[in-house]
C-alpha cells in the first residue's frame, strides 16, 4: 500500500477521465436534443450538404466535446483536508464540495463497462442530516478507491469515537468486521426471478416507449410527403392478413415484455452477491453496471419483504431493505435482494431486528368499510360516470362497462382479507397484498412525524387512516377507527420523544 | 385500548392526547389573505367561464343570463362563507416535545412533528403576506416533503418566537445532525 498520507494532495482522477467525461457530456446531449439533432440530419440532406460538410460539422462537434472534457479533467481535483474531503471542480465557474467525515454516511463504488475496460470505478460518498450533499468521483483506480475508503472510514472512527461517549455496549466499536455471505445467486437463480417479474410493469414501460416513438415521429415527419401515404399502402397488403397482424401483435404484446423484463433481471442482479457483517449490510449485483450498495444497520429505516403469485410458486422472496435517505435520492438507496427463500427473510429480520419477539405480535385488521366505500368510489361512481360519457357512441354497449363492477369488488375484497398489522412496543408490521403479499416491519422509535387524516365518509363513520412518514419510505395504514388511530398516534409519539436512540 | 401495545408497562390511557388538545387559532390577518387570495382565484375562473360562454354558446337568452348570475352568485357566496369556518379549523399547538398542525372540514388532517426528529425549519413571507406582515413556519423532517409541517398565518414575533423555541429545543432534545 502507497502512504496514506498522499489524499493530502490535490489530485486529479485517472486520465480515463477524460473519455468518461467524452461520454457523460455526448449522452447528456443526445438525451436533451435527440429531435433536435435528428431534424438536423433530415434537413442536412435535404439541403444536399456535401460529404465533407457533414465530416466537418460531427469532428467539429467531437473537437469541442474533447477540449470541454480535457479541460474538466484538468481542473477536477479531489483531497482531504482538516478531516473533510474536498472536491474542486468547473472550468469557468468554480465548485468546492465538502463533506466532513463526521457527516460521511456511506462510500460506495460503482463500475459500468467503459469503467471495467479502464478497470476504474465510480467512487460516492453520501452525506448526511438536512444538507443532503454528495460527492461523486466517477474515474478512480479500484485500488486507490479501496484506500481512500478505508482512510475515510477509519478516520470517521477515530472521530466518532472521540465525540461519542460510549454509554452502552451498541456503540463499542466491534474490534473484527467479519462478513458472511448469506445469498448468492447462480445462473439458475437468476433465471428463477427473472421469470418471476411483474411482466406487467415493462408491458406498461413498452407501450409508453411506443406511444413515446410515435408522438416523437409524428412530430418530427409532420406535414413532410413521406410516410403517411406509405403507411396506409402498406396497412392495406396487411389487411387480408389480419389473423396474422393480430398473432404478431399477441406475440409482440406478451413475450417481449417477458423477455425484457427477463434479461432486464439477469442483467442487473448478475453476479448479485448479499452479505452481512457487523458493520451492516453490502449488496453487490451488475453485469454491465456493476454497483455496490451498503447500510449500517442502525441505517436502515424500513424492512420490506413480498412476493407476488410467481414467486410464491417458487418459493422466492424479494427483499428491499430502505437506508436513510432523502425521499428524492431513496430509490438509489434500497437494497433490492431478489430471489431470496425464507431463510435469507429470516436471516435479514433477524439482525436487524434482533431481540424483539415477532411471532407474538398481537394482530390487528382494518374495518369492513374498507371494502364498500373504495368499492362505491373506484367502482362503481367510475363505471357510472363510464356509461354516462360513452353511452352517446356506443348506446347500450356502454353497459359492457358493469363489468367493472365485480372486478373492482374482488380487488377490495381480497385486499382487505389480506391487510393485516401486528404491533408491540417496539415494531410495527404491516402486510398487505391483492394477489401476493408483502410485508413492511419498523421500529417505532425510527418514525419521523406521524399524520392522522379522515375523509368526510371517515368522519361521520368515526374512521381514520394514519400516515406514518419514515426517511426514504412511507407507511400507512387506511380505515381503522378513530380512537385506535389517536392511541397509536399517542403511543408512538411517547416511544419517539421518549426513546434516546439515534435513529440513524 | 389498553391492550392495543401487549405488556406495555406505561398505561395507554394516561399518555398526553393530540386530539384533545387546544389549538392556537392564526392571525386573523391570514382570514384576509385566504379571503383575498380565493376570491382573485374565482374572479380569473369566472373571468374565463365568461369568455367561454360569450365566445361559444349563445346567452342572449335572458333566463339563461339569470340563472348564471345566480350560480355565480350562489358560488361567490358559498366560498366566502367556507373561507371563515375553514380558517377557525386550522390551528397548531406546542407541546412540550412536539408541534401539531390540524386543518380541514370535511377532510380533516393533523399532523404532528416531535422536536426530536426536526432537521430544519424555515420562515417566508410572500407578496401577499408581507402586506399584513405575516409570516408561515415550515418544519422540515426526514420523513420527506409530504410530512413537513407548514403553519401559514403567524404574527413576526410569533413566528420568531417559535422558531426559536424550536431551535433551541432541537439542540437539546438530540443532536441537530
Amino acid at each position: 500500500m502507497e502512504k496514506l498520507n498522499d489524499f493530502h494532495i490535490p489530485t486529479r482522477q485517472a486520465t480515463a477521465a477524460v473519455i468518461l467525461f467524452f461520454i457523460k457530456f455526448l449522452k447528456i446531449s443526445v438525451k436533451q436534443a435527440w429531435p433536435f439533432i435528428l431534424s438536423v440530419l433530415y434537413g442536412a440532406r435535404k439541403m444536399e450538404l456535401g460529404e465533407w460538410q457533414i465530416y466537418l460539422i460531427v469532428i467539429g462537434t467531437a473537437a469541442i466535446y474533447l477540449t470541454v472534457s480535457i479541460l474538466s479533467y484538468l481542473k477536477f481535483y479531489y483531497y482531504v483536508k482538516d478531516n473533510e474531503i474536498v472536491i474542486e471542480k468547473g472550468i469557468i465557474s468554480k465548485t468546492k464540495l465538502n463533506i466532513p467525515f463526521e457527516k460521511v454516511q456511506t462510500v460506495n463504488f460503482k463500475q459500468n463497462v467503459v469503467q471495467q475496460i479502464f478497470k476504474v470505478v465510480t467512487f460516492e460518498v453520501d452525506s448526511a442530516g438536512s444538507n443532503k450533499q454528495e460527492i461523486s468521483l466517477s474515474a478512480i483506480t479500484e485500488d486507490k478507491a479501496n484506500q481512500l475508503r478505508e482512510y475515510i472510514l477509519t478516520e470517521k472512527q477515530k472521530i466518532d469515537q472521540t465525540e461519542k461517549v460510549p454509554v452502552s455496549e451498541e456503540q463499542t466499536i466491534p474490534e473484527s468486521v467479519e462478513e458472511k455471505t448469506i445469498l448468492k445467486l447462480g445462473i439458475a437463480d437468476l433465471i428463477k426471478v427473472g421469470v418471476t417479474q411483474n411482466h406487467f410493469k415493462s408491458l406498461g414501460i413498452l407501450m409508453a416507449f411506443v406511444f413515446w416513438i410515435y408522438s416523437q415521429y409524428t412530430e418530427i415527419f409532420q406535414g413532410s410527403d413521406v410516410g403517411e401515404e406509405e403507411f396506409k399502402e402498406a396497412y392495406q397488403s396487411y389487411h387480408n392478413e389480419t389473423i396474422l397482424l393480430i398473432l404478431f401483435f399477441g406475440f409482440f404484446l406478451f413475450l417481449t415484455p417477458f423477455f425484457i423484463s427477463l434479461i432486464a433481471s439477469v442483467v442487473r442482479n448478475f453476479d448479485l452477491i448479499f452479505s452481512i457483517s457487523t458493520d451492516g449490510l453490502k449488496l453487490r449485483n451488475g453485469l454491465f453496471n456493476k454497483q455496490q450498495r451498503s447500510t449500517t444497520l442502525k441505517k436502515v429505516q424500513v424492512l420490506a419483504w413480498g412476493r407476488n403469485p410467481l414467486q410464491k410458486l417458487l418459493q422466492l422472496f424479494t427483499i428491499k431493505v430502505y437506508p436513510a435517505a432523502s425521499s428524492q435520492q431513496s430509490m438509489k438507496k434500497i437494497l433490492n435482494i431478489p430471489g431470496s427463500k425464507k431463510e435469507q427473510v429470516e436471516e435479514v429480520i433477524n439482525t436487524l431486528f434482533a431481540s424483539e419477539d415477532l411471532e407474538n405480535m398481537k394482530e390487528h385488521r382494518i374495518q369492513k368499510n374498507f371494502i364498500s366505500r373504495n368499492f362505491l368510489m373506484l367502482g362503481i361512481v367510475p363505471s357510472i360516470i363510464a356509461i354516462i360519457l360513452s353511452f352517446y357512441f356506443f348506446g347500450f354497449n356502454a353497459l359492457y362497462w358493469m363489468f367493472l363492477l365485480p372486478v373492482s369488488f374482488l380487488v377490495f375484497y381480497f385486499r382487505y382479507q389480506k391487510w393485516r398489522y401486528f404491533m408491540n412496543e417496539e415494531v410495527l408490521k404491516i402486510q398487505h397484498g391483492l394477489f401476493g403479499l408483502h410485508h413492511k416491519l419498523i421500529y417505532w422509535y425510527k418514525i419521523q412525524a406521524v399524520r392522522i387524516s379522515q375523509t368526510p365518509y371517515q368522519l361521520r363513520k368515526g374512521l381514520a387512516n394514519i400516515h406514518f412518514y419514515m426517511a426514504g419510505n412511507y407507511i400507512k395504514i387506511p380505515y381503522i377507527k378513530l380512537e385506535k388511530a389517536i392511541a397509536i398516534q399517542n403511543y408512538v409519539l411517547y416511544k419517539i420523544e421518549s426513546d434516546k436512540r439515534d435513529w440513524m | 385500548m389498553s391492550e392495543l401495545f401487549k405488556n406495555s408497562a406505561i398505561n395507554i390511557e394516561e399518555l398526553p392526547n393530540v386530539q384533545e388538545l387546544q389549538t392556537e387559532r392564526l392571525s386573523p390577518g391570514y382570514l384576509k389573505i385566504l379571503r383575498i387570495q380565493s376570491n382573485i382565484f374565482f374572479l380569473v375562473i369566472s373571468v374565463g367561464f365568461l369568455t367561454l360562454l360569450i365566445f361559444r354558446l349563445d346567452i342572449s337568452n335572458i333566463l339563461v343570463q339569470i340563472i348564471a348570475g345566480v350560480i355565480w352568485l350562489f358560488v361567490l357566496i358559498a366560498i366566502n362563507l367556507y373561507i371563515p369556518k375553514a380558517f377557525n379549523k386550522k390551528g397548531y399547538a406546542i407541546r412540550e416535545r412536539d408541534i401539531v398542525f390540524k386543518t380541514g372540514i370535511w377532510w380533516k388532517k393533523s399532523v404532528v412533528v416531535p422536536f426530536n426528529r426536526i432537521q430544519h425549519c424555515e420562515l417566508h413571507q410572500g407578496p401577499l403576506s408581507k402586506i399584513f406582515n405575516l409570516f408561515s413556519l415550515t418544519i422540515f423532517t426526514a420523513g420527506g416533503s409530504s410530512s413537513d409541517l407548514r403553519i401559514p398565518g403567524l404574527m413576526q414575533d410569533d413566528a420568531l418566537r417559535i422558531k426559536e423555541f424550536l431551535l433551541t429545543n432541537i439542540e437539546s432534545n438530540g443532536k441537530a445532525q
